[in-house]
């Protein structure tokens, strides 16, 4: 067990180290930021004069080099655009992502629970054809045009709810759902599937000739051992949450790595592109190593290979 | 009979007491009003961040020498400075004001001043905004406390406008802090005082009430919430919300529904934010000025205005925006005339016309991929195959600079009315003349730059307007009116020309 | 040649499909809307490329111009018919998510089998590679990719195709490794097959089930991600009609003129919907215990 994990890790450092180097070549190799920092008027000289000085005209050897050694030190390097260390801005900006990204997974188990377990059980019906049909539209809409609808229905015509950045609780509610929907729609899909599953299988047959009751068969007996593939998707869809943040935090203006990192592409700082990429990497491995662990533990009779 | 004289006292002075405290709270409460604009600050360092929407920030919190008066172009407003004079075409001695004091409490002096100009024109350290500031001025010396000289390399007759991007900044609190912290927290002379700023949500900014140039201050703001937000739809929400009092970048279609809206209205200005396309003369098919005139015949104009800016802006002939020194009214403007585009075109040589790629901004401006596509359907009529291409921004001013586009749509802005500014990144040889320069009109932009006589000097843009009019380097486009939404916080407010709200001009009372 | 599923012809999946509702829904929704894409060129009303500007914006039934011609959707910012557009749209969209769907699927398939079939360090080396996959954030290194090098066709479909193949290697290499070890396929070697002739005749058909569903249901994925991309600036360039384009472009006159969006947002939803029902029904009708 021990050394599994040992044989991840190892993997992930692996893993990180590709990741980062591919990035940064594709970053340095397409063009440099000196340009968009300063005015547009800007002549050659100037340019070629705040290259120099931001040490961007040395080979990209050197420069990759330079960024490992200052890696090694958890120095993550210093953004050109605000002059701030990359580690203090992603401080600053990443725990709204995941507080955001944490209750739309909330909210989409939480309403996946009960509409992919009634679809199951009440196959076929009016309700599991509702049920699948708003799970499938979830599913058929890209994230930013929910956003917007979101923000037309309830920002602009009903005025019920506040339509921008962070703040209460009620800044909260349009984002939450603009993110969580798509996995709402694909845990209900994928729970209903698993429960139809195991819902025929012969354990179950034997639960209810056992005389047990209905619901206590339902959730005891069959949710339990339909919840495994379940699992696997859930932790996949943490990633696709964070992932999904992009679209949402940019509508929404919400201050979080999404946003940041959308606008530090565009603005060619390539510190805070790197570091971003890093901390979702190293993320996404941790999360895509726990769920595996998880699984396994959960399920004997998989082996560690 | 004592005890109720005594309760009944104690029952006015209660009562008293607690009108004078709803007094005082209807006095005190200040009025608060949210600012939104599209793009974040970088850092509120005044030299570091070259966005026109973070310079305007730093009006607020910093002052100038000396500011633009946009009802009067030509004459300088007394920022800093209250008064100044030529001693010698290269050299203006500056009379600096007195009693100002900076927002951690210290005196304001010319050590300020050349503490700032030398941080900006230092070699070896380049700010970002030096590139404005570092071709001109040679050097800035102190004379007495509140006196200072500064020095040109050469006559330079827009100055002024120059100066007014140069915010000063603390020479002791700046050491003290270091550049990364004041980056941070800045410490300024202006009017609102930098309280509090949270990354990527808002920055907060408080009156400074002993400023030196309030008017009215009893009208203006007490509290400013700065946010920034980039999707122009939810903009427009927060002011149907309620979540924000100023808005910028609102886009022509939405005048309608926003005047619509009882508590809502618009306020639009001419600007100097104007558009172009821009050819490559050095290669065919655009190296013949036929083509290029037939460009320039080919467009309607007017059409684009009135259908997709809805009117919103206006056009001109030449190079120079409407308010621009150096505008030139009597240049002649190309009227849409296909016929003749056509000809123009077949006795150049292309009687079927040619192929060719127009780069676009996507996003950047106001309508920008809509203008060039219209424009790309227009030459199509001409006979010419137009292939838009609207990478994001850092492709398309890659390849802007190296010289590598056809055809491209562009606009320039500038912070200051002076057509020098205009022209400096596009068709001066001596600076950037990347598409475009010829051995006249750079001698005749020299010229015009160290003419310090107006007179003199709009006759020589008249003849430098009127070359570029017939050298037609661009198709000339026009100037885009700047719209903002407003809630009924803001009972007066007239914007500037620029894409800078100065906050201590807004009246809520 | 015994095979893991009862040998069926075409014609029996499709009538088992045609009975589920959610197969006949699916099966229309696709087909009529592929159908009406292909007839674009001759049932649309207008040019998909010409611009009036003077009928910019306007709203469905607007009409008539000097030449008699309405605009039964409506015109978008640049006075093109939005009708025109969105047929025309459609078959970009369809294309460009065909195109990666495919590519994705054959390359994630063959590797899949590949893995599955000769085990060992190939495999070990395959599956990190998916791993590795797993453990990047696709959309950043998307919008990098696209933002710095350019946004033309191919490196969009490219970029798409990368997203998801390694659901097709997973499930390949899943199936290829069940089939492996049966009895027929030992035997089939005892006689001196040959490894490709193994692949072909009988991993090949139970591999093609499992990845057509999960095609199918990429297939939605795929059109959404065009508009995505559209959506942060790096899409597909004008002024090519494609549905997500569309959506993207459209979104700011939502409450002005929404039926520039909302239109082709729709066509979106209901191809992704109908790709949906297609693959849900081919997974329940092929067999109901795969995975």
């Amino acid at each position: 067990m021990l050394a599994y994990i040992a044989k991840r890790i190892l993997q992930a450092l692996f893993v990180l180290f590709v990741l980062t180097a591919f990035v940064f070549s594709l970053l340095h190799l397409s063009g440099d930021p000196t340009a968009l920092l300063l005015p547009a008027d800007a002549t050659p000289e100037q340019i070629q004069q705040m290259r120099e000085w931001l040490g961007l005209d040395q080979p990209i050897v050197v420069q990759y080099i330079r960024y490992l050694a200052r890696l090694v030190h958890g120095d993550l390097g210093c953004s050109y655009r605000m002059n701030l260390p990359v580690l203090v801005i992603i401080r600053e900006f990443l725990p709204n992502t995941l507080l955001l990204g944490v209750f739309a997974i909330l909210f989409a188990t939480l309403l996946s629970l009960p509409l992919g377990v009634i679809a199951a059980v009440k196959r076929d019906s009016p309700v599991d054809f509702a049920a699948t049909l708003i799970a499938t539209l979830g599913q058929s809409m890209p994230t930013f045009w929910l956003a917007i609808l979101l923000i037309l229905a309830f920002g602009v015509k009903l005025r019920l709810l506040p339509v921008s950045g962070i703040g209460g609780w009620k800044h909260f509610i349009l984002p939450i759902i603009s993110l969580g929907w798509y996995s709402t729609a694909l845990l209900t899909r994928v729970l209903r599937s698993s429960m139809l599953e195991v819902l025929n299988a012969d354990y179950v047959m034997v639960a209810r000739s056992k005389g047990l009751h209905e619901a206590s068969v339902i959730l005891k007996h069959a949710l339990r051992n339909a919840s495994l593939p379940v699992i696997t998707v859930w932790g996949l869809q943490l990633g696709a949450v964070l992932m999904g943040s992009v679209a949402t935090e940019t509508v929404f203006a919400w201050p979080g790595i999404g946003r940041l990192t959308v606008e530090a592409v565009l603005g060619r700082d390539y510190p805070v592109v790197l570091g971003a990429v890093l901390v979702f990497g190293t993320l996404f491995v941790l999360l895509n190593t726990s769920v595996d662990l998880v699984y396994c533990l959960l399920d004997p009779r998989i082996s560690y290979t | 009979m004592i005890y109720r004289r005594i309760v009944r006292e104690i029952w006015v002075v209660v009562l008293l007491a607690t009108l004078f405290g709803l007094w005082v709270f209807g006095q005190g409460s200040g009025i608060t009003i949210t600012v939104v604009r599209a793009t974040d600050l970088w850092t509120a360092d005044p030299h570091n961040d070259t966005q026109v929407t973070s310079q305007s920030l730093f009006h607020n919190v910093f002052d100038p020498l000396v500011r633009v008066d946009w009802n009067n172009p030509t004459k300088p407003l007394p920022a800093l400075a209250i008064s100044w004079e030529y001693v010698s075409d290269t050299t203006v001695v500056f009379h600096l004001r007195q009693g100002v004091k900076w927002h951690d409490g210290r005196d304001f002096t010319s050590e300020d001043v050349k503490f700032t100009f030398d941080r900006v024109l230092d070699k070896d350290n380049p700010t970002k905004i030096s590139v404005w500031i570092a071709p001109i001025v040679k050097r800035v010396d102190i004379i007495d406390r509140y006196t200072i000289k500064l020095e040109t390399y050469r006559p330079y007759a827009p100055l002024f406008g120059r100066l007014e991007v140069l915010k000063i900044i603390p020479k002791q609190t700046f050491l003290e802090m270091g550049p990364e912290a004041f980056g941070q927290k800045p410490v300024g002379t202006g009017a609102y005082v930098f309280d509090e700023w949270k990354k990527g949500e808002y920055i907060r900014l408080v009156a400074n009430e002993s400023w030196w140039g309030w008017t009215h201050r009893e009208k203006r703001p007490d509290v400013v919430i700065r946010k920034s937000i980039p999707e122009e739809f939810t903009r427009y929400a927060m002011l149907e919300t309620g979540e924000a009092d100023i808005v910028g970048m609102i886009p022509p279609e939405r005048i309608p529904t926003i005047e619509a809206s009882g508590r809502l209205r618009i306020a639009t200005t001419p600007s100097t934010r104007g558009f172009f396309v821009g050819m490559n003369t050095w290669k065919p098919p655009f190296d013949d000025v036929r083509v290029r005139q037939a460009m320039n015949y080919a467009i309607d104009k007017q059409l684009i205005v009135d259908t997709i800016l809805l009117g919103q802006a206006t056009v001109h002939p030449g190079v120079c925006s409407l308010s621009d020194a150096g505008y030139c009214p009597v240049c002649m403007m190309y009227e849409y005339n296909p016929d003749k585009a056509r000809q123009l075109l077949a006795e150049a040589g292309y009687p079927n016309g040619f192929e060719v790629t127009l780069w676009s901004p996507r996003g950047k401006y106001i309508k920008d991929l809509e203008t060039a596509e219209a424009i790309a359907g227009q030459l199509e009529e001409i006979g010419v195959k137009v292939n838009v291409y609207a990478p994001a921004w850092p492709e398309y001013w890659d390849n802007f600079l190296a010289g590598n586009m056809e055809m491209y749509f562009l606009s320039y802005g500038g912070s200051f009315p002076d057509c020098d500014d205009r022209i400096g990144g596009h068709l001066d040889g001596a600076r950037r003349g990347i598409y475009y320069n010829s051995p006249y009109s750079d001698a005749l932009i020299k010229l015009e730059q160290e003419t310090l006589d107006p007179e003199k000097r709009a006759l020589i843009w008249g003849a430098l307007g009127q070359y570029f009019v017939q050298q037609a380097p661009w198709i000339f486009l026009w100037d885009l009116n700047l719209i903002y939404g407003l809630s009924d916080k803001i009972k007066a407010w007239e914007p500037v020309p620029v894409e800078h709200i100065y906050y201590w001009q807004i009246e809520v009372r | 040649m015994k095979t893991l599923f009862p040998s069926k012809t075409k014609d029996t999946t499709l009538i088992r499909m045609l009975r589920r509702p959610k197969g006949f829904i699916g099966l229309t929704l696709v087909l009529s809307l592929a159908l009406a894409s292909l007839l674009a060129p001759f049932i649309a009303p207008h040019d998909p490329l010409k611009q009036n500007l003077r009928w910019r914006n306007s709203p469905p039934g607007s009409g008539p111009t000097p030449d008699g011609k309405y605009f039964l959707l409506g015109t978008d910012q640049l006075g093109r018919d939005m009708l025109t557009r969105i047929l025309y749209g459609v078959r970009v969209s369809i294309v460009v998510a065909l195109a990666a769907v495919f590519i994705s699927g054959i390359v994630g398939s063959v590797l899949g089998i590949v893995s599955g079939f000769l085990g060992g360090i190939v495999d070990t080396v395959i599956m990190r590679l998916v791993d590795i996959q797993l453990s990047l954030p696709l959309f950043l290194i998307a919008m990098v990719w696209i933002a710095f090098t350019s946004p033309s066709l191919a490196n969009i479909v490219a970029v798409i195709a990368i997203w998801t193949w390694t659901q097709y290697a997973r499930v390949a290499r899943a199936s290829t490794l069940s089939i492996r070890n049966m009895d027929f396929v030992e035997a089939a070697r005892a006689t001196g097959a040959s490894a490709l002739w193994i692949l072909f005749k009988h991993i090949r058909p139970n591999v093609i089930a499992p990845v057509i569903v999960i095609a199918s249901l990429q297939f939605g994925r795929a059109i959404i991600l065009e508009a995505t991309l559209s959506f942060l600036g790096v899409g597909l360039q004008p002024p090519t009609p494609a549905l997500g384009v569309m959506v993207a472009n459209g979104r700011q006159y939502i409450d002005t003129a929404w039926w520039q969006a909302t239109m082709p947002g729709v066509v979106i939803m209901l191809l992704a919907l109908g790709a949906n029902f297609l693959g849900d029904t081919l997974r329940d009708v092929w067999d109901p215990r795969l995975h």
